[in-house]
């Protein structure tokens, strides 16, 4: 299970961050991390991403790899097995990159919108986004895997793995930004996935608690309306 | 090469970059198609069933199922036809490598474009975006073998940076955007010459001329006013 050197530059709380650590952990693939000081960057980081100077970076065997989703498919790559993340099918294979890339664009989107919004107008406008994502979340689950608890059916995919980290954020979008997440009446499918996802072990281990997270996003908030 | 049960369509748009992308592709591959272009500012119900989500070109539909985004499109275009021109690299740190630069693309140099055609980005920090995809071809293309980062033949990062090949010389005919010279940026400059004479690339993407009408035409939009 070795093929070398493993190493994770992130930061605990990072939705992206942690697909990487999901993606590793499902696999059993023992890895190292480096926890990064977003404030003071290592010389590590600089030099494993001197583009963006941002975490996540996968370092495997010296070489660096950014940018959660390719780093995600990359793992997916190299030790395909156990637990393969991206469907053989091509157009499942597809999908899952669909809804991946749905969680970047429109439900990050909304929720960074969320917590540094300096307006009412602004932060009903992103509330409202992030609804519209997570309803359209909902309906994905019903035609992608109906009556299946994941986006991959019985267990986890890529997509799930894209999606899941935003979980532990809700509590965070809800005391900094005032949204309530709707109830199962209302996005049942939604709810079932996010109970199945939260009783998967390997995820379990690298997930912060949404307390802790909650604070963090005071803070990020703080430095945003400062620099407003 | 393909067989009648390929039925293939795009919906397409033709001054669309990412549009230019999923033409492109299906044409290096040789994929008989049915090209829909679309009214974007009358949305088809063709688009709106087949990207509920998005509403945006382009989408493949292939025996009835959409796919939507084009690096998504053409990665499921490279999956399905592996055989003829094959796109993405074999090896994963080099796949990973295309996809960095695809997001680069889109992230910085896309974003770059529409940001200087409001008014609000520096035509230097164009240059810089530039000059940082000229060290991609540093690091990932072999300059003996050819002008695209495949070599002699275009392969997945190719396609996904063929449409700058007209768009950033229409911005520069229309919006006064000042190109990287080729000094400044000697592979990144050969690129785009070769993708202009290259066949498939002519038939999947416009003129420069078209390109130049269409944002005059548009430059409203595009100035944000």
């Amino acid at each position: 299970m070795s093929k070398g050197s493993v190493k994770v530059l992130s930061f605990w709380s990072s939705m992206f961050g942690l697909r990487v650590h999901y993606a590793l952990d499902l696999k059993g693939v023992s890895y190292e991390y480096q926890e990064e000081n977003l404030f003071n960057k290592s010389k590590e980081l600089l030099e494993a991403n001197p583009i963006y100077a941002k975490i996540p970076v996968l370092i495997h065997n010296g070489k660096p790899i950014c940018e959660s989703l390719i780093i995600v498919d990359y793992i997916d790559s190299v030790w395909p097995n156990p637990h393969k993340l991206l469907p053989e099918d091509p157009y499942k294979k597809a999908v899952a990159r669909f809804w991946a890339d749905f969680g970047d664009k429109k439900v990050f989107d909304a929720g960074s919108r969320l917590i540094r919004a300096t307006t009412e107008e602004e932060r009903k406008k992103a509330s409202e986004d992030l609804k519209w994502a997570l309803m359209k979340l909902d309906e994905a689950l019903d035609t992608i895997a109906p009556g299946k608890p994941f986006f991959g059916g019985d267990s986890m995919n890529f997509a799930d793995v894209a999606l899941a980290p935003f979980i532990c954020w809700f509590k965070g979008y809800q005391k900094v930004g005032g949204f309530v997440l709707p109830g199962s009446e209302e996005l049942p499918n939604l709810h079932k996935w996010v109970n199945a996802v939260k009783s998967v072990e390997a995820i379990r281990k690298s997930t912060p608690s949404p307390d802790k997270v909650a604070e963090f996003a005071e803070v990020i908030r703080k430095r945003a309306i400062g620099s407003a | 090469m393909a067989s009648s049960d390929q039925d293939v369509t795009l919906l397409s748009s033709w001054a669309s970059p990412f549009s230019m992308r999923a033409k492109l592709a299906l044409l290096l591959k040789g994929i008989e198609h049915e090209d829909l272009p679309q009214d974007l500012g009358n949305k088809s119900k063709i688009l709106l069933e087949s990207n509920p989500v998005h509403k945006k070109v382009p989408v493949l539909i292939h025996k009835g199922k959409p796919i939507a985004e084009s690096a998504i499109i053409v990665h499921y275009i490279d999956e399905v036809w592996p055989g003829t021109s094959p796109l993405l690299p074999k090896d994963a740190f080099l796949r990973a490598e295309h996809r960095f630069w695809t997001d680069f693309i889109d992230k910085k140099l896309l974003d770059c474009l529409m940001r200087f055609m409001r008014g609000d980005a520096k035509n230097e920090e164009f240059i810089e975006n530039c000059e940082l995809l000229e060290g991609a071809f540093t690091k990932l293309g072999n300059e003996e073998e050819g002008p695209f980062f495949g070599g002699v033949r275009m392969s997945f990062l190719d396609v996904m940076l063929a449409p700058y090949a007209v768009w950033i010389p229409g911005i520069a005919g229309v919006m006064g955007l000042k190109p990287a010279s080729q000094e400044q940026c000697p592979r990144l400059h050969n690129f785009f010459q070769a993708v202009l004479a290259h066949p498939a690339a002519k038939l999947a993407l416009p003129t420069v001329e078209a390109l130049k009408e269409f944002l005059v035409a548009r430059s409203a939009v595009y100035r944000g006013k």
